[in-house]
């Protein structure tokens, strides 16, 4: 019994800490960025709202945002229809080699970003295509693709076939099978899928850093802005925003994946 | 009652290498309750998922109600299924799972509710139209598939192992329900199971398939009586078999010799006291079979 509880103990401490040591670092942007000082020191100095008030007057920021909301939800929407095909090949049809077929499409996930990055640029160059958001776009839906597969290949497998034949048994083409019964069924993937890709192109830097053109998205801005002291507290102020409305939308997106139709078959994944 | 609804003709399906139904003929008759019967992996599904058009034949035709369908896609047949698992849309109520291939029926909603109060009816779940298909239980699940399909008022309805997976005393419950919706609705189903007393209990015509081939078509009695195979034999009901050596065969009376019994003799054209081998003319064919 007191063994147990000791062990209990030791776990929880364990746990606390790791929580504090995942939070503590980005529990600091939004401290600082109320603090009335454009020095980020101990002790405070006061509570203010001017940080955020500079980042409204900010035209560069306001636009980089609606730069990165353009190319976000461009992605997030063409990278979950290109996932929903995708998967529906997959599981569906019986395909020789699907498992190396997916393993090649995955591979964008393990190329590290640069290089991923570098290749693309020179393609681009020399295939004469100008540099500018719809570039960025483009390396973005590469490495968000490979991710609404995984989500939606999960969801796809999750649910037996029989449901989409007596779709077609009961008089239903393969258009109105589709949006009768299988888009229902995998909405909760779907939705996921479109959530996480787009925060993984909103926070992309790397490739967006390689392939804008004179239009700066968002994480862009902010590195141009970390150049000049005095702009750092409203970076913090911007960051403290992001961190938040990311964590809403993917907990969000968690919550959809696992909850809407129950399968009745098969664990949920 | 004698009309040709279903004419399956010279039928093979290969899944590459594997020849899953070979060379399969057969004709189900209108008004029939007409079963698939064999051990598993013996062609019976794949034949069923041919007539709902899941499957095409890699070779031979399919007719139902005299239109050819051998390559038509599975939402224009005539036809309907009740798939093993029942396949009850969870993203849909009872009554949204019954309605669902109603779309392009033409009837106005109020006719629309009450022919579905109607199946609800039917299938003795009525006031349950507004339950989610996970508030339901098995043999539930199993009524509102039913329904789904004979909403539809198909020619034929094909019924893939529908009682599978349910408790013993619920399946025995529900193959008389059966039975008798089948009678009441008059329509023709074709029943696939590898349960042979199911079979024997439903059908009006059993066909016994195994590795692929039809093996005997028939009434239950007359495949319980008089197997025209020993495969027949074994598959359906226990069965003693003796190794029996020829000794004479005249005036349809063959005499034989079985170590254990002594001398046997068979008459050929019916059978005597004990469940004995039909065969209708060889006589090497009874000893061998024996």
């Amino acid at each position: 019994m007191i063994r147990a509880r000791s062990r209990l103990n030791t776990l929880s401490v364990y746990a606390v800490a790791y929580l504090i040591f995942l939070y503590a670092p980005v529990a600091v942007l939004p401290l600082f960025s109320f603090n009335d000082s454009q020095y980020i020191t101990f002790p405070l100095l006061g509570f203010t709202f001017k940080w955020y008030a500079q980042l409204a007057d900010s035209q560069g920021l306001q636009n980089a945002l609606i730069n990165s909301l353009k190319v976000g939800l461009s992605v997030a929407f063409l990278s979950t229809v290109l996932g929903i095909f995708a998967a529906k090949a997959v599981t569906r049809y019986r395909m020789r080699r699907s498992g190396l077929l997916i393993s090649f499409i995955m591979v964008p996930l393990v190329i590290p970003e640069i290089i991923l990055g570098i290749s693309l640029l020179m393609t681009f160059s020399v295939g004469g295509i100008k540099l500018s958001l719809i570039t960025v776009g483009i390396g973005h839906l590469m490495l968000c693709t490979p991710f609404s597969m995984l989500v939606l290949i999960s969801r796809m497998e999750g649910f037996d076939k029989s449901y989409e034949e007596a779709a077609q048994d009961l008089g239903e083409n393969a258009w109105w099978t589709f949006w009768r019964v299988t888009f229902p069924i995998i909405l909760p993937g779907v939705v996921a899928s479109f959530l996480l890709t787009f925060t993984i192109s909103f926070d992309e830097f790397i490739l967006a850093f390689f392939l804008a053109g004179t239009d700066a998205t968002l994480p862009l801005h902010i590195w141009s802005q970390l150049r000049f002291p005095d702009k750092l507290p409203s970076v913090l102020a911007l960051g403290a925003i992001i961190v938040m409305v990311s964590t809403v939308v993917i907990f969000a997106a968690e919550l959809i994946r696992r909850g809407g139709v129950d399968l009745g078959n098969k664990s949920k994944v | 009652m004698s009309e040709v609804i279903i004419s399956i003709n010279n039928v093979i399906k290969d899944f590459g290498n594997v020849r899953a139904v070979n060379n399969a003929n057969l004709d189900v008759l209108k008004g029939e309750f007409f079963s698939l019967l064999g051990p598993s992996g013996c062609g019976k599904t794949t034949l069923l998922r041919m007539l709902a058009g899941f499957e095409l034949p890699t070779e031979g035709t399919i007719q139902i109600d005299g239109q050819d369908v051998t390559l038509s896609p599975p939402n224009i047949r005539p036809v309907n299924m009740v798939f093993q698992n029942y396949a009850i849309f969870p993203h849909l109520s009872v009554s949204q799972n019954i309605a669902f291939g109603m779309r392009k029926s033409g009837l106005s909603k109020q006719e629309l509710d009450e022919r579905i109060e109607q199946m609800l009816e039917l299938i003795k779940l009525s006031g349950y139209g507004d339950r989610g298909s996970n508030e339901l239980s098995g043999g539930q699940r199993q009524r509102v598939a039913l329904a789904r399909a004979l909403i539809k008022q198909p020619k034929v309805l094909l019924l893939d192992e529908p009682l599978g997976a349910l408790d013993k005393k619920l399946r025995e419950q529900m193959q008389i329900e059966l039975r008798l919706l089948q009678q009441q609705v008059g329509i023709t189903f074709v029943f696939v199971t590898h349960d042979q007393e199911e079979a024997l209990t439903l059908s009006d015509r059993i066909a016994v398939m195994n590795q692929g081939d039809i093996i005997e078509v028939s009434t239950p009695g007359s495949l319980y009586e008089q197997p025209q195979s020993r495969f027949v034999a074994d598959f359906i009901g226990t069965m003693n078999f003796f190794d029996c050596t020829l000794k004479d065969f005249s005036d349809g009376i063959a005499i034989g010799e079985a170590s254990e019994l002594g001398s046997v003799g068979l008459a050929t054209d019916h059978c005597d006291s004990w469940k004995c081998f039909y065969a209708s003319c060889s006589t090497r064919k009874i000893f061998d079979f024996l």
